[in-house]
């Protein structure tokens, strides 16, 4: 459907503009918000993902897209009602670990996440493990993603998952990491659920954690 | 201690300069934080002549020390006149404990990575630019005057990429790149030709050994910004900076984190002598040395993320001796992190990678 693939192309191409026109203008032409979302806006992100995963894409291409995504979503968002809405496949809290104030990847992976229909909560950076605790709890998340860009602060990541073991919290959130000297070995090493060394490799990972047994 | 000879700059120039194996596999470090050196000399390192003590101590051949943009950038507020009253308004603090050799919390600086203080041409106008000028060079000749006979200076300059995200912010500027390539275009300009005159500048003093450009264009997994970005805005003035040094007689190294496959060909061509510091979990210093290593030399290596930092000083020896082992015959390679020793590498982790090289790196190599 042309409609359909102006509106991917757009969110693909960065492009911003074109992708609220393109949007608009599906709707329109008749289709619902729920179409435009699920055969529209994230197939398209997931493209988005595989061009990063591939080396197509890099940082700026990535933000563009993202945005572009953003602008299309904030339209279809009065049009979805309850029973159309993308069922989330889960609620993600996120944040870098205390001391540590780098976010651009992580930001990539909460806008890769949000294009994939996760549920976002992101703390930001300088996040000690306590808040990271009563986020979670707060939103009953099934994942929780840790960033840092140091091994000195990637070493709070431990902490963050001592916090969590005290309270009574580990068994119930899935905890990923990720970031510049995080490896699958330290991962293993402080008991997280799983590593992503980007931020495309971060949704596949979610994905796989939220699905249920057996699929 | 075996290996310990004294400063001598000539074998960093050999391995460098790619001319056959030197007495010794050389150690080079961008910097050393001043928690190691004070727990390694046993007292503050406070003035320039401490300074050098340490390096000589450590068993380096040359002292490196920050000049330009670098120096406002990340506050290094020595006696730098005009330039230092910018720092403060372009980058982040935040506290934790960040070092292993002290249990208080200390504040480190971070780039800005959303919203930098330049979105504008506005502001790009209002900017207090520093000039090339506007530094002090004159360190250079008071760090040398502490040196022995053999030792040199190698001064190292932030480049032409970063400067640019840390003052647009990185988000913004790689945004700016498609919708606002006239600003881009202003900035890459302005701070191009401040740093090169910087380069100009130090050139022209003999302790100069080096020259190091650091300039980050990678993260682990790929470049940050495309290939055709870097070649329209970056590489033209690597490119000038290494002819520079050329005509000056000195070598140039590049230091970029991450993984710089899809370049390593481009840099070649910018005309730099060295490639550091090659992270072990984005590229393969064996690969490199089979593939550029008749083109490079490579310099680094040894795991900041892992092995320095978490690992034992029997886990830095082994590995020290796998690289002198792999990378080190024929010359063109020199020992140093695989980014720089921060203070959260144990002294004894610092320790055991120097001295596997002072006494395994010796040529030719035996191990």
């Amino acid at each position: 459907m042309p409609e359909l693939e102006n509106v991917s192309n757009a969110v693909m191409g960065g492009d911003a503009a074109a992708a609220e026109q393109a949007t608009r203008a599906a709707l329109d032409g008749g289709l619902s918000a729920a179409e435009i979302l699920k055969q529209g806006l994230i197939p398209a992100m997931d493209v988005v993902g595989q061009k990063m995963k591939t080396g197509e894409y890099y940082l700026p291409e990535v933000l563009l897209s993202s945005r572009a995504f953003s602008v299309a979503s904030a339209i279809l968002e009065p049009f979805l009602t309850e029973g159309d809405r993308v069922p989330s496949p889960g609620k993600v809290v996120l944040g870098a670990v205390k001391g540590d104030l780098h976010d651009i990847g992580k930001n990539l992976v909460a806008v890769m996440l949000r294009g994939a229909g996760f549920e976002v909560i992101d703390l930001g950076v300088d996040v000690p493990p306590q808040r990271f605790l009563e986020a979670v709890q707060e939103a009953n998340a099934d994942i929780l993603g840790l960033s840092a860009l140091l091994t000195t602060t990637m070493v709070g990541m431990k902490e963050v998952v001592a916090c969590l073991a005290e309270n009574g919290w580990r068994e119930r959130v899935k905890v990923i990491i990720g970031g510049a000297p995080v490896t699958p070995r330290f991962a293993q090493e402080i008991g997280a659920d799983g590593y992503s060394p980007d931020a495309a490799g971060a949704v596949e990972l979610a994905r796989s954690l939220v699905a249920p047994a057996g699929v | 201690m075996a290996g310990h000879t004294g400063p001598d700059f000539e074998r960093v120039r050999r391995a460098l300069l790619l001319q056959g194996e030197p007495d010794r596999v050389p150690l080079a470090e961008l910097e050393i934080s001043r928690d190691i050196k004070t727990a390694f000399l046993g007292r503050p390192v406070q003035g320039l002549g401490a300074e050098v003590e340490f390096w000589v101590e450590a068993g380096y051949d040359f002292a490196p020390l920050a000049m330009g943009l670098v120096t406002v950038l990340m506050a290094d507020f020595r006696r730098r006149g005009k330039a230092t009253s910018m720092a403060r308004d372009i980058l982040r603090t935040a506290r934790a404990k960040y070092s292993v050799l002290s249990e208080e919390e200390a504040e480190k600086l971070w780039a800005e990575e959303g919203k930098g203080v330049i979105t504008t041409l506005e502001e790009f106008e209002a900017f207090n630019w520093p000039t090339a000028q506007d530094f002090d060079y004159s360190i250079l000749e008071a760090l040398a005057r502490h040196m022995p006979q053999g030792m040199k200076v190698v001064p190292f300059t932030v480049g032409y990429f970063a400067p640019v995200y840390f003052l647009m912010g990185a988000e913004t500027l790689f945004m700016s790149l498609y919708e606002n390539p006239d600003l881009v275009e202003k900035l890459f300009q302005k701070v191009g030709s401040i740093e090169l005159g910087v380069l100009e500048n130090l050139l022209e003093y003999e302790c100069v050994g080096a020259v190091w450009i650091t300039d980050d264009i990678a993260y682990s997994e790929n470049l940050m910004v495309s290939p055709k970005h870097l070649r329209q805005y970056v590489f033209p003035w690597f490119k000038r900076a290494t002819d520079l040094c050329k005509k000056k007689g000195r070598p140039c190294i590049y230091h970029s984190d991450g993984n710089l496959y899809d370049v390593i060909g481009d840099l070649i061509d910018c005309g730099f002598n060295a490639l550091h510091p090659i992270e072990p979990k984005a590229m393969d210093i064996a690969y490199l040395k089979r593939t550029v290593g008749d083109k490079l030399c490579l310099m680094g290596n040894i795991d900041l993320a892992y092995t320095l930092t978490l690992g034992t000083p029997e886990e830095v020896a082994q590995e020290t001796k796998q690289r002198l082992h792999d990378v080190a015959p024929g010359g063109g390679y020199c020992v140093s992190s695989s980014n720089s020793v921060t203070e959260y590498v144990p002294l004894e982790n610092f320790n055991a990678m120097r001295q596997t090289v002072l006494k395994y790196g010796t040529y030719p190599i035996s191990i």
